[in-house]
C-alpha cells in the first residue's frame, strides 16, 4: 500500500507542479520542493489534524518544520515517503507533549500510516488545488467566494453588480470548466 | 430505442440549486429512472463537496502567511541546491585519501568561501565515506565540519534547522572516533550531536544514528546488553522514519550481539531477518555480509550442510562485488566449514592462504585472528608445536606496522601456552575476542582468562 501511495501521491505533486512551472521561473531544486510539497503538504496536514487532534492552525506550522528539516539535510533520507510520515508523526507527538497536560498517545508506534481512503483524499484534493490553479482568474475567485468562503450567490452578485442568475449560471459554467480540466489532469496522473 | 440523457450543464446547474432548473419535476422523473444521469449527478455532487475543502485550494490562495513561509523554504531548497554544487567545485581536491595532509594544513574552515552549509554537508558527506578507509582523515574531515557549521548564523536555516546540520556534523565526529577505539571521545561527541538534534522542531533520522553508534560503542566495550536495548531502540525508531537499511543495520548489531553472547540461535534470526530484506531488494552486498554470518553461526552450530549452502552464496555474491577483502573474509569461513567437514589439511592449507591475503590486504588484526583459529586446528590435529613459529610470525607482522598494542601480550601468552600447554578451546576463543577488541582499543590491557574451576 505505501508505495502504491506514494506513487500516486508523487503523481499528483507532478501534476501539480507541472501547472505551477508554466507560469513560474525556476529552478530544478525549487521545482523539486514544489512538487513534493504539493504531493504530500496535505496528506501530513491530514495526518496531524485527524490522526493527532493537532489544531488547523498549528498542523501548518507543523508540516513547514518536517520540509524544513528534511531540506537540511536531504541526502539523508533514502525513503521519503515513510520518512516524511514519520517525521509528522514525531512532530505532530512533540507539539501535544509541549502544549498540553495531557499529551495525546496513540498506540502503535505511528498509528498514522494513512489508509487508503485518506490518501485518495488527498491525492484528488492535490489535482484539485492544480486544476484551480490552471483556472482562470474570474472564474477561480468566484468559486473560492462561493465553496470554501460559504457566500452565497446573490451576496456574490450584489458586489460584483449583476444578477444572481447571471450569478448561478456563472459558477455552473466555471465549474463544469473546473471539473473538465480536472478529468483531463486525473487522467495525465 | 436512444435514451435521452440530460444535458451535463442542466444537471450541473441542478445540483447547484434545483429551484433553477426548469421543468424541474421532469428532470426528477428521469432522474429516477436513469441510472447514468444519477451516477453523472452524483460524480457533480462529489466535485462541489472537493471545493468546499481548504485542502483543494492552491495555499497562496487562502493565507498570506503560510504563502510566504513556503516561499521560504522553496528559496532554502534553491539555496542548499546551489551551496551543494559549489561545495563539490571547492572541495573537489581534497576528495582521495591521500589529501589528508593537504586538506589539514589549508585549514579551510578559517576561510570565509568556505563557510557554507553545503560545504558542512559534503565534508560530513565525505568523513562517513571516509571512516574506514582512513579514520583520521575522515576525523579531520568531521571536525572541520563541526567548526563550520558552529559558525554559521543561526538564523541562516529556516526553522532552527541549523541543528540538523551541526547534529550530523557531531555524529560524523562521533564515527570517526569510534573507527579509532578514542570510545570516550566519541561519547563526548555524540552528546554534542543529540543535544543538536534536540533542539530540532521533531525527532529525526539524527538521534537514530546517536543511538546506533552508542550501541556500537558499548558492544565494542563488551557492554552487550545495554548495547542490545539501544540497538533494538535504533531499530524501532528508524523503522518509524521509514529508514528500513538503518533498521536492517541495528538488527545486524543485534545479531552480533547475540552471537558475541553466544546466543547462536538468536543471532540466525536475526541476520535471517537481515536477509530475507536484502533478498527483497536484490541488495547483493546485504546478501553477501549476512549469509557470511549465517554461514559462521551455522559452523558454530555444526551444522556443516546449511553452513556451506550459506557460505558458497556469500562468495559467489562477493566475488561479483569485486571486492578482495569480502572475498577473503568469506573464504576464511569456508576454510573453518572445511574443518568441521572433517577435511584439517585442507583447512590447514585454506586458513595459511587467508591470513596470507588479509595481511597483504594491511587487515593485520584480522589475520592475526584467522592465525589463532589455525592454531586452534592445529592443535586439535596434534600439531601444537608448530602454534609458536605461526604465532611469532603474526607478532613479528604487528610490530613491523607498528601496532604495539595488547594483541601482542594476548598472543604472547597463547604461544607460551601452547610451548608450556595445557591449552584449552576457550583459550582460543578468549585471545580471539581480545585481539578483536584491542583493534579498537589500543590501550585495553591484556589479562589471561580466568581459569576454569575444576
Amino acid at each position: 500500500m505505501t508505495s502504491l501511495a506514494s506513487d500516486r501521491l508523487a503523481d499528483a505533486g507532478s501534476v501539480a507542479v507541472e501547472a505551477l512551472a508554466n507560469s513560474v521561473d525556476c529552478d530544478a531544486a525549487a521545482l523539486r520542493f514544489d512538487a513534493l510539497y504539493a504531493a504530500y503538504r496535505p496528506l501530513l496536514r491530514k495526518i496531524a489534524i485527524r490522526k493527532f487532534g493537532v489544531a488547523v492552525s498549528d498542523a501548518e506550522d507543523l508540516v513547514q518544520d518536517v520540509f524544513a528539516t528534511y531540506l537540511a539535510n536531504p541526502s539523508n533520507v533514502r525513503e521519503l515517503h515513510p520518512y516524511l510520515i514519520g517525521a509528522i508523526c514525531n512532530a505532530s507527538r512533540q507539539f501535544r507533549r509541549r502544549n498540553e497536560s495531557s499529551p495525546f498517545c496513540p498506540s502503535s508506534a505511528c498509528g498514522a500510516t494513512p489508509d487508503d481512503e485518506l490518501v485518495d483524499g488527498v491525492v484528488r484534493n492535490v489535482v484539485i488545488a492544480a486544476t484551480l490553479s490552471r483556472l482562470g482568474a474570474r472564474c477561480r475567485e468566484t468559486l473560492e467566494r462561493f465553496y470554501l468562503n460559504g457566500e452565497t450567490a446573490v451576496s456574490i452578485a450584489e458586489s460584483r453588480d449583476t444578477s444572481a442568475g447571471y450569478m448561478w449560471r456563472l459558477l455552473n459554467y466555471c465549474r463544469n470548466r473546473a471539473q473538465a480540466i480536472y478529468r483531463q489532469m486525473s487522467a495525465g496522473s | 430505442m436512444t435514451v435521452k440523457h440530460v444535458a451535463e450543464t442542466v444537471l450541473g446547474l441542478y445540483a447547484l440549486e434545483p429551484a433553477l432548473v426548469p421543468s424541474r419535476a421532469d428532470i426528477e422523473a428521469h432522474l429516477a429512472a436513469c441510472d447514468d444521469c444519477r451516477s453523472a449527478l452524483a460524480t457533480i455532487r462529489t466535485f462541489d463537496a472537493a471545493l468546499a475543502e481548504v485542502d483543494a485550494w492552491p495555499a497562496n490562495s487562502t493565507d498570506a502567511d503560510h504563502s510566504a513561509s513556503v516561499e521560504q523554504l522553496r528559496a532554502f531548497a534553491a539555496r542548499s541546491a546551489e551551496e551543494d554544487r559549489e561545495a563539490l567545485r571547492l572541495l573537489a581536491e581534497y576528495e582521495e585519501t591521500d589529501a589528508a595532509p593537504r586538506f589539514v594544513w589549508a585549514d579551510i574552515p578559517s576561510k570565509a568561501e568556505y563557510r557554507t552549509g553545503g560545504v558542512a554537508r559534503l565534508l560530513c558527506k565525505r568523513a562517513n565515506g571516509m571512516c574506514t578507509r582512513k579514520p583520521l582523515y575522515a576525523l579531520a574531515l568531521a571536525e572541520a565540519a563541526v567548526r563550520i557549521s558552529a559558525n554559521l548564523p543561526d538564523a541562516s536555516y529556516p526553522r532552527a534547522t541549523i541543528h540538523e546540520l551541526r547534529g550530523e556534523a557531531w555524529k560524523e565526529q562521533a564515527n570517526a572516533l569510534v573507527s579509532l577505539g578514542r570510545f570516550d571521545e566519541a561519547l563526548d561527541a555524540l552528546a554534542h550531536a543529540e543535544a543538536e538534534y534536540r533542539q530540532l522542531p521533531h525527532e529525526g533520522l539524527g538521534l537514530v544514528a546517536v543511538t546506533f553508534v552508542r550501541a556500537t560503542i558499548l558492544y565494542e566495550q563488551e557492554h552487550l546488553e545495554s548495547a542490545d536495548q539501544l540497538a533494538r531502540d535504533s531499530a524501532d525508531a528508524a523503522l518509524h522514519l521509514g529508514s528500513t537499511d538503518r533498521c536492517m543495520r541495528a538488527l545486524h548489531l543485534q545479531g552480533q550481539i547475540r552471537h558475541r553472547r553466544g546466543d547462536l540461535l538468536g543471532a540466525v534470526h536475526l541476520f535471517e531477518r537481515v536477509l530475507h530484506y536484502g533478498e527483497g531488494i536484490d541488495d547483493h552486498r546485504w546478501i553477501a555480509l549476512e549469509t557470511r554470518a549465517l554461514g559462521v553461526c551455522n559452523i558454530e552450530l555444526m551444522n556443516a550442510a546449511e553452513a556451506s549452502s550459506y557460505l558458497s552464496t556469500s562468495l559467489r555474491l562477493c566475488t561479483g562485488l569485486d571486492s578482495a577483502v569480502e572475498v577473503t573474509l568469506t573464504q576464511w569461513a569456508i576454510a573453518r566449514l572445511t574443518f568441521l567437514q572433517g577435511n584439517p589439511e585442507d583447512a590447514i592449507r585454506r586458513l595459511r592462504s587467508v591470513v596470507g591475503e588479509l595481511t597483504r590486504q594491511g587487515m593485520l588484526t584480522d589475520g592475526a585472528i584467522a592465525s589463532v583459529h589455525l592454531a586452534e586446528i592445529l592443535h586439535a590435529v596434534d600439531r601444537t608445536r608448530e602454534i609458536p613459529k605461526l604465532l611469532a610470525g603474526v607478532v613479528q607482522t604487528f610490530v613491523a606496522a607498528g601496532m604495539l598494542n595488547g594483541a601482542l601480550s594476548a598472543l604472547a601468552y597463547l604461544k607460551e601456552a601452547a610451548t608450556a600447554g595445557p591449552i584449552t578451546p576457550a583459550m582460543f576463543s578468549y585471545v580471539r575476542q581480545f585481539i578483536a577488541r584491542a583493534e579498537r582499543q589500543p590501550a585495553l590491557l591484556f589479562a589471561p582468562p580466568p581459569k576454569s574451576p575444576v
